[in-house]
């Protein structure tokens, strides 16, 4: 009895890139690091830019726990300060969103601030003469911003490389359907507070082989010809997109999606895409989802749905891509509450210790049940926080990420 | 028929929806609705300045997708509605409802929280001598739900 107890508490016989250790859910050490070394140390998707329609919309938000404020100026550029007046700590902007009017106010001692983060109104200033405090000194604190096709990327770090470097050849696949011709509009936004880790949202969100787990998935794809023919691509930095097919929706009694496809697909496709860290790209022929993620905790996680049409959408059109999102997404989608279940039961046994090791050990040549992906995020997740997924209590050094790949190098 | 029975039988109505969602008695809470219902459930984004719309289906689609709901994996809580009607404007064969409901979520171990607040907007018309509900406009206050679910609300 005691060896078989043991065997459960030892490391599969696998090599060391085909299962994690799952303290790096759990651990709360590990999980400031990762605040630190990813969400505030590098790219991180906030928004789309149809979410700031005309000069002085903006967006609140948070990250890493910093409170936010994305702008789009009055010279048109989108722009992202800490939500935070100088002076005493107020925020700018205390709602979800909303229009400045050419300039920004704090709402507890009145200083005003342009567009463009320069103070340029102290009530009172007389005050400060004495000290020679002044409003030139005094402006909101910037965060590094840049957008790629209309998706806003911000970095608290300012010495991270540049987005196109980040991006890398996934930046051609993005290109594809984010194009510049057919601009992009979100018309869904909701969030939740699940009780996972960060990272299993993402591993659900990317592997292809959870598709048993969903009753519409198994009538609509699983068992169409060309399923496992497709193959996933991966990028550095761990960024990966997998090859469309098509579904077939008349096996669940839903309507063909052939006509209004978003750039870049072929009928009834779908495609998936992630950006480490947190951001996948969905598409089911006709509309999108984005995702992204706030981790608050190892056990609770924020994430954020946006669904996307085409900005140049006729009413019908918006209309059935909305019907199309809400069949599969949504808060009252089918899948979504299939996939929220499986992280939350999933993270429930890491934290009560009945389960140790997850196994990430599928080589399928790529094909979309393989499990090379997922091992990618882990060895780029362990690159990035100093960790190895396997064994994240040994020690690391500069050592390259492992190759993952049915132990081919990369 | 007077308009005082008319009103108690809206009433009535409304409230065994709620009650037959819970139970999960698909088949009678599909019978609430005409044969041509129309079923809506919308919220207002904070984050886009928009109303969005979450389900909108005909009563043909609802009731499919109802029938398919135990084969799917779900959250394994039961929910309880509270439901307040308002106010009923009433037209001879036809009638508004405007009402307020609470949805309670009880988890497995027994633990109760507010699941969802909203309003329910009903046109309903006289069938039989009963009241169905020709359309259901669902206005879902919160939109940060423990555990999302396509369960009509």
């Amino acid at each position: 009895m005691n060896n078989r107890i043991t065997s459960w508490e030892r490391p599969p016989s696998l090599p060391p890139t085909h299962y994690v250790d799952n303290s790096i859910f759990t651990d709360a050490e590990i999980f400031a690091e990762e605040q630190e070394h990813i969400f505030l140390g590098g790219w991180k998707l906030i928004g789309h830019e149809s979410e700031l329609p005309e000069p002085g919309s903006y967006r609140s938000l948070t990250l890493g726990g910093r409170p936010l404020l994305v702008v789009r100026g009055m010279d048109d550029q989108i722009r992202t300060f800490f939500n935070v007046c100088p002076h005493r700590g107020a925020p700018l902007a205390r709602d979800e969103r909303g229009t400045f009017k050419k300039r920004m106010q704090c709402f507890y001692h009145l200083w005003s601030f342009d567009l463009e983060g320069k103070c340029t109104g102290i009530t009172r200033p007389v005050g400060y003469e004495p000290v020679d405090l002044k409003k030139e000194d005094m402006g909101l604190r910037p965060v590094l911003t840049e957008l790629f096709r209309g998706l806003i990327f911000v970095s608290i770090r300012e010495d991270v490389e540049p987005l196109r470097d980040f991006l890398g050849p996934i930046a051609e696949n993005i290109g594809l359907h984010f194009t510049e011709e057919e601009p992009l509009e979100v018309f869904h936004y909701h969030r939740s507070e699940i009780r996972t880790n960060w990272k299993l949202w993402v591993d659900n969100n990317s592997e292809q082989y959870h598709e048993y787990l969903h009753v519409l998935n198994r009538k609509t794809g699983l068992a169409q010809p060309n399923y496992h023919e497709r193959r996933w691509h991966l990028h550095p930095n761990s960024h990966n997109v997998i090859d469309q097919t098509a579904m077939n929706y008349s096996d669940a009694g839903l309507e063909k999606r052939s006509e209004g496809l978003m750039p870049g697909m072929i009928p009834d496709a779908l495609m998936v895409m992630l950006l480490f860290p947190d951001v996948m790209i969905n598409i089911r022929a006709t509309v999108m989802r984005l995702d992204t993620i706030t981790p608050l905790a190892p056990d609770r996680t924020i994430v954020e749905w946006r669904g996307l049409g085409l900005k140049s959408d006729t009413e019908a059109q918006r209309e059935l891509r909305i019907k199309h999102h809400n069949q599969v997404w949504g808060p009252a989608g089918r899948n979504l509450p299939e996939d929220v279940e499986a992280v939350e039961s999933q993270y429930a046994a890491m934290a009560n210790g009945a389960f140790k090791y997850s196994i990430y050990a599928r080589e399928e040549e790529l094909r979309p049940h393989d499990d090379s992906n997922l091992r990618a995020f882990y060895q780029e997740w362990g690159r990035r926080v100093g960790r190895w997924p396997h064994d994240p209590n040994a020690a690391r050094g500069d050592e390259p990420a492992l190759s993952v790949v049915g132990g081919a190098a990369e | 028929m007077s308009g005082a029975e008319d009103r108690e039988l809206i009433r009535e109505l409304i409230a065994r929806t709620g009650r037959l969602i819970d139970a999960k008695e698909f088949g009678a809470y599909v019978a609430c609705y005409t044969e041509s219902a129309h079923y809506l459930l919308e919220a207002d984004s904070a984050e886009l300045g928009q109303r969005m719309t979450w389900l909108d289906m005909p009563r043909d689609e609802l009731q499919a997708l109802l029938e398919e709901s135990p084969d799917h994996v779900h959250d394994l809580a039961e929910r309880l509605h509270q439901i307040t009607v308002d106010e009923i404007a009433l037209d001879e064969e036809t009638a508004k409802a405007l009402s307020t409901f609470s949805v309670f979520r009880t988890d497995p171990a027994g633990v109760t929280e507010v699941y969802a607040v909203g309003q329910y907007e009903d046109e309903l018309v006289k069938e039989n001598d009963g009241w169905v509900i020709k359309t259901r406009r669902v206005l879902v206050k919160t939109r940060m739900f423990r555990t999302p679910t396509p369960m009509p609300l």
